[in-house]
């Protein structure tokens, strides 16, 4: 039938699958027929969902999931390891035992945990649900090792490192990585989740990540996303958070778009006086396209969320915003912003942004806004007439944009590691034709 | 004209009591300063007089010309004769002065079944007393109170007060925040509202508007209560010697 | 052939908070319901048209069949209501009276003039005393019209739509569908091929018209569908003030409107389009009402201005996009609006801002009431096109909610492909600040009288902007539709 061709690609991956356990199984075949009914999603302008999505060169591929397993991590991402953290790689798509160490203080399971699958199975897709998103059931029904990490009851947690990788031979790689986050009541935790591509530079690879978030009552937990893409790939990655009672979701991120990539985090606030803040950095060139898609849900009275994201814009790139916020009938007191800032530097980068609200509660306090703008060629004459030279005053009015982001990351190390890739980013801008 | 008999006040928000039985009797022609540190109560009261529905009195009465007021809203009180100089005026975007004021002397000569003006009749009073209290026409024609500087909402605050002509006038903190040269003027202002017909609450934390607005009585306000009244002389005990003595004197 | 059968009724308007509700009893001439080819035809021939607005009207009907077949009505608005059976409406209405066009205004039917007397529309000598020419539309026909000989001697054609197709087909062979193709839209192909009347208007090359010109809509029949469609022409240099108002008499059944308004600015011209919409917006309970699918649209040349000034309390369904294409350098264009929606109304309303020309600029004030159970949404695209140097657009769009069973929704798609732009969008959502309505109400007003003064100052930035009479109009429709939503 032709209504399934486009699906061939997954079909044969789905047919080799390792299925271990009944409820696994049963999980992986209701998300497998939601993904055969919808399909990859229609091209641009279509649904409101992929309004600006191009599948076009996604579809021409024909994705397979067989790799060889000879990686090391080697220096390059050695700075993503910290000793006094704890670390779970997960490597295209497989949890890497020897990679990571954590201490006892977080409970980590996966597949390998024969023993424990139930537990598992019960978890996983509690809160990102399959029918919501196409690329989240083609995650479940294709995921081959999620992980869950659990942070026990009233602990404070330093950094948890999640570091998913992609480093593929073949470029019609694809990998799902899944991953479940269970904050217990009044535990304050760090989680850091970094998604780098170390492939080919020419490799169009698929990488669709999914992590849920459960907060429990009382719980803290401070959120760092870090994307590092090759520039050429395919990602689409999904943060699901489910929270509870005056729990709190900081979370800072830093995107180095690919070829298409999408950071899509949906946040629904189901326990009064709780709160989340998704702050966010984005960075495109060439011809890539970074697509930002924050989704929060105010079910219950007294919550309050903020958004707001920074776009650097270069090359012929493209990027996408879409902030949602929903406030529900019953959720009175709601506090709620937005706000998306572009810089574009280019004469062909392209930004369509959409900060919308959804309100059906009267006694809410909402705004969001946005802009798109270019230098300001007053401030670029203010730094010149120091005696800055015109490239260097560039660069530092860019800087001067993302830093209030970096920050946020409030982490030295972080900081750091950030401040450099930004500065490597920054030099290899084509901003051409800006000034 | 004023009698507060064992008022008790609290926040609704978060059960706070504020005010914890104020006794107060206030005359014809009489001004009253209340004085007290800060978060004894002093605003709390006068906006409790106003009507605030931040607040909810728990006990006691106000009774105002012998009519009881405790569940009156602030307009009816307003019709009354009750009028506010707040604090911290709210800003309000597109509604200009001279519109919001005729809008409440309409309503004050309907409360009344008078006759109500004609625009022309107001713009007559109204001009007058902008003239009189030397605010610039400028301000005017903005939207209330935005973009006006401290001493501007507190002079526009007297220009209702003198188009209102109040039979009891409650200045909540009309002093804080304004320098030498606009605290002058804006006393010289309440002064010349001065008449045997009104009454003045003047709500302060200084002393320093009394040298210009002469009080009858000086109330010290502690906790929720009245723990010390005198004459003027009290107001500059005040000055020289801080609350702590008071509030001392009182504890023992 | 099919034989048009008259109708009058009575309706009773006891309890009726609308009091542009009531209805006036004239004779209609109507064709059978449902819409066909001989339809199309038979309201082309009624109205004596050219062959070429026939031939146009049939190529908007079949593009219209193929897309009623395909995918029927657009569905991405916010908007909820039963099917519309297209089948079951009248798509020619006109008062028997005028089945021979009246000469002067002595030939219309008085009852007719009572009404637009009763709703306040001055078309007789005190249209000239208001300074205003109006255009007085019953049932998407127009039946008089106030152009005086000053305008003539300026050279200004004002006059109902039918007219001009006679009188000055050149003008409207040139500029129909040139803004709003026929195959813009589900509702715009649907008004293409069965559209009644409407207005025109033209200003010849450096001409200011000196007064402002109105149009006024007035719904009467039960059961009619409202297909006007209006065409005004600013040619080089000139400038015309244009105001547009509407109600519609209490029915407990609901009313299509589909509507149709081509805006076109030549160079340096300024075109100001102002309307305060009324439609009746149904019952307390949410029956009846008018649906309100409307497609506005101007094109700005070089240098040019369109401005669309709206103020939205009526209708039970409100779609509307009045729009401009920035096509020329430095065009300008407007939108200002008011919308509310109470009790059960809904309204998605917006703009789009097209800038194709370089150094265009665009503001939007858009201002959404919710009370009672109504939802408000604001749906507004900006879009930059890769030509489009130093564009520049602000929009800011506030929503305030007035009880909890309402929705407030602002969805802005903001879309940039030159990065010399620059935009600028804010927006905002609450309730009426307690503390406003407390200082208020300390100096008297009462909580309604409160109410209505923040609502109307908060509207103000799009209320100044339209004509002295119009505004004292909108604050006071604001006031009346707010009645029971506060207190």
């Amino acid at each position: 039938m032709s209504s399934i061709k486009p699906l061939n690609k997954f079909n044969s991956i789905f047919s080799k699958n390792i299925i271990l356990n009944d409820d696994i199984k049963k999980l992986k075949q209701n998300a497998w027929d939601l993904f055969n009914k919808s399909g990859l999603p229609p091209s641009t302008n279509t649904t409101e969902l992929w309004k600006y999505t191009n599948f076009s060169d996604l579809k021409k591929i024909d994705f397979d999931n067989s790799y060889k397993n000879d990686f090391l991590v080697k220096d390059n991402i050695n700075i993503l390891k910290n000793d006094q953290w704890n670390n779970i790689f997960i490597i295209n798509g497989f949890f890497d035992e020897s990679q990571s160490n954590f201490s006892n203080e977080i409970v980590v399971e996966n597949f390998s945990n024969l023993d424990k699958l139930k537990y598992l199975s019960n978890k996983i897709g509690s809160i990102a649900d399959d029918s919501e998103n196409e690329f989240i059931s083609l995650n479940s029904s294709l995921m081959q090792d999620p992980v869950i990490i659990s942070i026990n009851d009233q602990k404070t947690i330093k950094n948890i490192n999640i570091v998913m990788i992609t480093v593929d031979q073949n470029s019609n790689f694809c990998n799902f990585p899944r991953v479940f986050v269970k904050a217990k009541p009044k535990t304050n935790s760090t989680v850091v989740e970094t998604y780098i591509n170390l492939s080919d530079v020419e490799s169009k690879n698929l990488t669709v990540p999914v992590v849920e978030y459960l907060l429990e009552e009382d719980s803290k937990l401070n959120h760092k996303h870090i994307q590092l893409d090759s520039g050429k790939s395919f990602l689409f990655h999904f943060d699901r958070i489910l929270q509870k009672r005056n729990s709190n979701f900081i979370s800072t991120s830093y995107s180095n778009a690919g070829f298409l990539s999408r950071y899509d985090i949906h946040s629904n606030l189901n326990g009064i006086d709780s709160n989340c803040n998704f702050h966010g950095l984005y960075i495109t060139d060439k011809k890539q396209q970074q697509e930002n898609e924050i989704s929060i849900t105010h079910s219950v009275p007294k919550c309050s969320s903020d958004q707001m994201f920074k776009g650097i814009l270069a090359g012929e790139s493209k990027a996408v915003f879409s902030g949602k916020v929903l406030v529900k009938k019953d959720a009175q007191k709601t506090k709620a912003f937005q706000k998306d800032l572009n810089f574009l530097l280019s004469k062909k980068a392209e930004v369509n942004t959409k900060p919308s609200l959804e309100i059906y509660a009267d006694d809410v306090e909402c705004s969001h806004g946005a802009t798109a703008g270019n230098m300001d060629n007053s401030m670029l004459f203010y730094l010149q007439s120091r005696g800055i030279n015109e490239d260097e005053a560039t660069s530092m009015l860019i800087r001067g944009f993302a830093q209030e982001i970096i920050e946020e990351f409030d982490d030295e190390n972080i900081i750091n590691f950030l401040g450099n890739i930004l500065n490597n980013t920054i030099k290899k801008l084509d901003i051409e034709g800006i000034i | 004209m004023l009698n507060i008999k064992n008022l008790k006040a609290k926040v609704i928000e978060n059960d706070e009591l504020i005010l914890k039985g104020i006794n107060l009797s206030i005359k014809k022609g009489e001004v009253h300063a209340i004085m007290g540190p800060n978060g004894s109560g002093k605003s709390t009261l006068a906006n409790v007089l106003a009507g605030r529905p931040d607040y909810e009195i728990t006990e006691g009465d106000v009774e105002f010309e012998s009519k009881k007021i405790n569940d009156l809203p602030p307009d009816e009180r307003s019709h009354l004769g009750i009028f506010l100089a707040f604090q911290y005026p709210s800003e309000i975007p597109g509604v200009r002065s001279f519109q919001m004021l005729k809008a409440s002397i309409d309503a004050k000569k309907d409360y009344f079944k008078e006759k109500k003006l004609s625009v022309r009749e107001f713009s007559k009073i109204y001009d007058q007393k902008v003239k009189d209290i030397g605010i610039d026409i400028d301000l005017t024609k903005r939207s209330l109170n935005f973009g006006f500087s401290g001493g501007e909402k507190k002079k526009n605050e007297i220009l209702q007060l003198s188009v209102l002509e109040p039979s009891l006038a409650i200045l909540d903190e009309t002093d804080s925040g304004l320098d030498v040269d606009a605290l002058r003027e804006v006393s010289e202002g309440v002064n010349s509202m001065l008449s045997k017909d009104r009454s003045f609450i003047i709500v302060t934390h200084y002393q320093r508007i009394l040298n210009y607005i002469t009080p009858d009585f000086v109330h010290v306000l502690v906790d929720g209560k009245i723990v010390k009244s005198g004459n003027k002389e009290l107001a500059l005990d005040i000055e020289n010697n801080g609350y702590e003595k008071i509030i001392s004197e009182v504890s023992n | 052939m099919p034989t048009p059968d008259s109708i009058s009724r009575e309706t009773d308007l006891s309890g009726i908070e609308y009091k542009w509700g009531f209805s006036t009893d004239v004779e209609t001439e109507l064709a059978p319901k449902g819409i066909n080819e001989s339809i199309v035809r038979l309201i082309s021939k009624k109205k004596q048209e050219p062959s070429w607005m026939l031939e146009w009207r049939l190529r908007a009907f079949k593009h219209w069949e193929k897309i009623n077949q395909n995918h029927k009505e657009p569905t991405w608005a916010k908007v909820k209501y039963p099917p519309i059976d297209y089948q079951d409406i009248y798509y020619y209405a006109a008062p028997k009276s005028m089945t021979d066009a009246p000469k002067s205004l002595d030939d219309v039917d008085p009852k007719m003039l009572e009404t637009f007397e009763k709703l306040g529309i001055p078309i007789n000598e005190r249209a000239k005393l208001a300074g205003v020419a109006v255009d007085a539309v019953f049932d998407s026909v127009s039946v008089a019209n106030t152009l005086d000989d000053q305008l003539k001697d300026l050279g200004i054609i004002f006059c109902s739509f039918n007219e001009a197709v006679k009188k000055h087909p050149d003008l409207v062979k040139k500029y129909i569908g040139s803004v709003v193709p026929y195959s813009d839209n589900f509702f715009a192909s649907l008004n293409s091929a069965v559209f009644s009347d409407g207005s025109f208007a033209y200003i010849p090359p450096g001409v200011k018209c000196p007064i402002e010109l109105m149009t006024y809509f007035r719904i009467n029949t039960e059961g009619s569908g409202q297909f006007e469609r209006t065409l005004i022409i600013a040619d080089e240099g000139a400038s015309v003030s244009y105001l547009e108002g509407c109600t519609a008499p209490f029915r407990k059944t609901s009313q299509l409107h589909a509507a149709v308004v081509e805006l076109i600015a030549l160079d340096n011209s300024e075109i100001k389009y102002s309307t305060v919409q009324n439609w009746f917006p149904g019952t307390k309970e949410g029956e009846g009402g008018v649906y309100n699918f409307v497609t506005k649209r101007g094109k700005a040349s070089k240098n040019s201005k369109i401005s669309w000034t709206q103020v939205e309390t009526g209708s039970a369904i409100t779609w509307k996009y009045p729009s401009v294409i920035l096509q020329g350098d430095n065009s300008v264009g407007e939108f200002y609006s008011v919308a509310m929606a109470n009790n059960y109304q809904q309204a998605d309303t917006g703009t789009k801002m097209i800038h194709i020309g370089k150094n265009t600029k665009s503001t939007v004030v858009a201002k959404g009431i919710s009370a009672g159970k109504g939802q408000n949404t604001y749906r507004g695209q900006i879009k930059i096109m890769p030509s489009a140097e130093g564009a520049m657009n602000h929009t800011q769009c506030d929503s305030l909610l007035i009880g909890d069973q309402c929705g407030a929704h602002t969805v802005p798609y903001i879309e940039v492909k030159n990065s010399s732009a620059r935009l600028e969008h804010e927006a905002s959502t609450s309730k009426v600040s307690e503390d406003q309505l407390f200082y208020l109400m300390s100096r008297g007003l009462s909580e309604e009288e409160a109410n209505h003064m923040i609502i109307t100052g908060w509207s103000k930035d799009v209320i100044k902007e339209l004509p002295f009479e119009f505004a004292l109009e909108a604050s006071q429709l604001l006031k009346v539709s707010l009645e029971g939503a506060v207190g």
